[in-house]
């Protein structure tokens, strides 16, 4: 198990079986504080996971807890202090929304006028304000989507999990969504777990992410460390393509690779000079200018793939 | 001017209903667990007793009219008798028969206010995924259940139990000294649980059709096809036996088989409650008739008819027909629904 510390949730060695069916099987992982993604195909184990992390599951071996809570013996304790945002539309009908947020906190336990204060600020925050007192019913999917982020958010959560959060959202609903997310896990300091099958939101609101694939996790780990490559591979942006730089490069020793453009990576494992002298000495004696070179990185879609493929 | 109170006048505490409109955590009081289920029973009544939801107003207007309509009826007997007239067929306690009649009268409107408040009360949530409102928060299914029957409840023994309570007082009021002071407490008790009778099947029933239908229409068709079907076979099937019973063998049988229903089951209950008789309330409901159309009476026998059932068997099959649709809507409402992959 990847040690990552301090962690809101632990599975260990968690198998759950619907049936004769095993879903999650000796499942062993931890969710760090901070903004995780949950990612995996259909059937992963991901609505599972989410399931038995706030108790609705019960695990036929292994344990987990959230919070430092035991799922099984302090589930309701558990769900006072975390929110779900479902996937699917929820809202309890015929209620406008500030009551149906109030009404939510109620039932976490706030007193009402509490939970009043707390549904108007919530509903603003999550720019419902002007909607407020609208029927949730004639809300639009972008509008449904954030009262239910408002809905899980008004108890005032430390651990927030939002499935799906950017379903059926126009490009520009999307951005509002993760930005609200990225807020929420930033500047407010929740803790977020991101089930998403949607990589690029994942990459633009979280810091880690846990793959799964039939029941267990398969990657997990902070972003960047995972989108190292772990060879000596650098990318190398060029003003414009030079085949003399490349060629230049390659006499001393480096292998060239993935080329977009003026973007170039190159193994420089077999190059007898530091990274950065090579560049340099090929770019003059090729007369390329370079703009800029680091540790080349995959994208998250390679880490998924290649996870999930095994 | 701004309309924005100057930073030095707002609450420090922040109890004002709009403290800013910045998310911040909330560190505050929290209510204890144990009453959760008052919030969801609060907001079923709260829901159902606005102003624009006349389902339930409606029933409730024909409940006190029907209650006002026994008490002139039974006014104007009263005051015939005090003039010495003797009314044929005259039998039973007039107080109590009153009482039972009313209740047996607003059956039909306590099931059409049950079918408007509580058909939906779980299929609704079902249909619009409320169930991951409540159950991904700190409330057991129990906390649930017993909040929207509860909800329920209250309002169908609201609707039961004012007239029943106005009419009894009536009674304490207007006729303490011809003969009620030496039976008020007694009827105060059998007036309260006979009121109860008739919310405790309904709300019962109503919940365990809501909760394993994915629509209040459904679960409203439901209830109703229940109520009615069940009404009708057993008084066919009660005018059958009583019918082939040439001899009078099984009038307890029959009794019962006659009453098997929602309505029946309120009914015989409420007759053993009342201490009254079939034929007595045929009878006191014809007279009230004649008394008011002002017709020559001459007396009847009694109809035959199915007698009162025995309170055990009906009392024991009430208590059925209230728990086990509640057990039927529990087993319905699940956890591990309400997160889908």
């Amino acid at each position: 198990m990847t040690a990552l510390s301090p962690a809101v949730a632990n599975a260990e060695n968690l198998t759950v079986r619907y049936g004769p069916k095993t879903v999650l099987s000796d499942l062993s992982l931890a969710i760090p504080e901070g903004c995780v993604g949950l990612l995996g195909p259909n059937g992963a184990g991901k609505s599972t996971l989410i399931k038995t992390l706030m108790g609705f599951l019960r695990p036929a071996s292994g344990r987990a807890t959230v919070l430092e809570k035991d799922t099984v013996s302090e589930a309701l304790a558990i769900r006072q202090e975390i929110g779900l945002m479902p996937e699917q539309d929820c809202h309890i009908p015929g209620m406008n929304a500030v009551t149906f947020v109030a009404y939510a906190g109620e039932l976490s336990g706030l007193p009402s006028a509490q939970a009043l204060r707390r549904a108007h600020e919530v509903l603003e925050y999550c720019s419902l304000g002007e909607a407020r007192y609208r029927n949730v019913e004639t809300y639009s999917t972008g509008m449904k989507q954030r009262i239910k982020l408002a809905q899980a958010l008004v108890h005032g959560p430390k651990l927030l999990f939002l499935d799906e959060p950017t379903n059926g959202l126009d490009p520009q609903g999307r951005d509002g969504m993760l930005a609200l997310i990225k807020d929420v896990s930033r500047a407010k300091g929740l803790s977020v777990v991101v089930s998403s099958h949607l990589l690029p939101d994942i990459e633009r609101t979280c810091d880690h992410v846990i793959v799964m694939r039939g029941g267990r996790a398969v990657r997990q780990g902070p972003i960047a460390s995972l989108r190292d490559t772990g060879a000596d591979t650098w990318e190398v942006e060029l003003r414009t393509f030079s085949a003399a730089f490349v060629e230049s490069v390659t006499r001393r020793g480096g292998v060239p690779g993935f080329r977009q453009g003026a973007l170039l990576h190159f193994d420089l494992s077999k190059a007898e000079l530091p990274p950065g002298l090579l560049l340099f000495q090929a770019a003059r004696e090729s007369g390329a200018q370079i703009r800029g070179f680091r540790p080349a990185q995959r994208s998250l879609q390679e880490v998924f793939m290649e996870a999930v493929e095994g | 001017m701004s309309l924005e109170a100057p930073i030095a006048d707002r609450d420090p505490s922040g109890n004002a209903t709009i403290a800013d409109t910045s998310y911040r955590h909330y560190e505050g009081p929290r209510n204890l667990h144990s009453v959760r289920f008052r919030v969801v029973a609060l907001s079923t009544i709260r829901q159902n007793v606005n102003r624009t939801r006349l389902g339930f107003w409606i029933p409730a207007g024909f409940i006190l009219l029907t209650y006002f309509i026994f008490g002139a009826i039974f006014y104007v007997t009263q005051s015939v008798r005090q003039f010495g007239v003797t009314i044929p067929g005259d039998t039973g306690n007039p107080y109590a028969l009153t009482l039972y009649q009313g209740l047996v009268s607003i059956d039909l409107f306590l099931f059409a206010a049950a079918l408007t408040v509580g058909a939906g009360s779980i299929a609704a949530d079902n249909r619009a995924n409320a169930l991951l409102v409540y159950l991904s928060r700190p409330l057991t299914r129990r906390d649930y259940l017993l909040g929207k029957w509860l909800g329920i409840f209250l309002l169908l023994a609201g609707l039961s139990l004012v007239p029943n309570l106005v009419m009894y007082l009536f009674f304490l009021t207007a006729y303490w000294k011809d003969g009620f002071s030496d039976q008020a407490v007694g009827m105060f008790g059998r007036m309260l649980a006979a009121s109860l009778i008739g919310p405790l099947l309904h709300t019962s029933l109503i919940l365990g059709f809501s909760a394993w239908s994915r629509s209040p229409r459904l679960a409203g068709a439901a209830y109703a096809g229940f109520y009615f079907i069940l009404s009708l076979a057993s008084g066919i099937l009660g005018e059958v036996l009583l019918e082939r019973d040439t001899a009078g063998r099984m009038p307890q049988t029959i009794a019962i088989v006659s009453n098997l229903s929602v309505s029946g089951l309120n009914r015989g209950v409420a007759q053993s409650l009342y201490d009254v008789t079939p034929q007595q309330a045929v009878q006191n409901f014809r007279q009230g008739r004649r008394r008011i159309r002002r017709r020559r009476v001459i007396q009847e026998a009694p109809p035959n008819m199915p007698g009162r059932p025995p309170l055990a068997p009906m009392a024991g099959l009430t208590l059925a027909i209230i728990v086990l649709p509640v057990g039927a809507a529990a087993a319905r409402i699940r956890a591990v629904e309400v997160v889908r992959g």
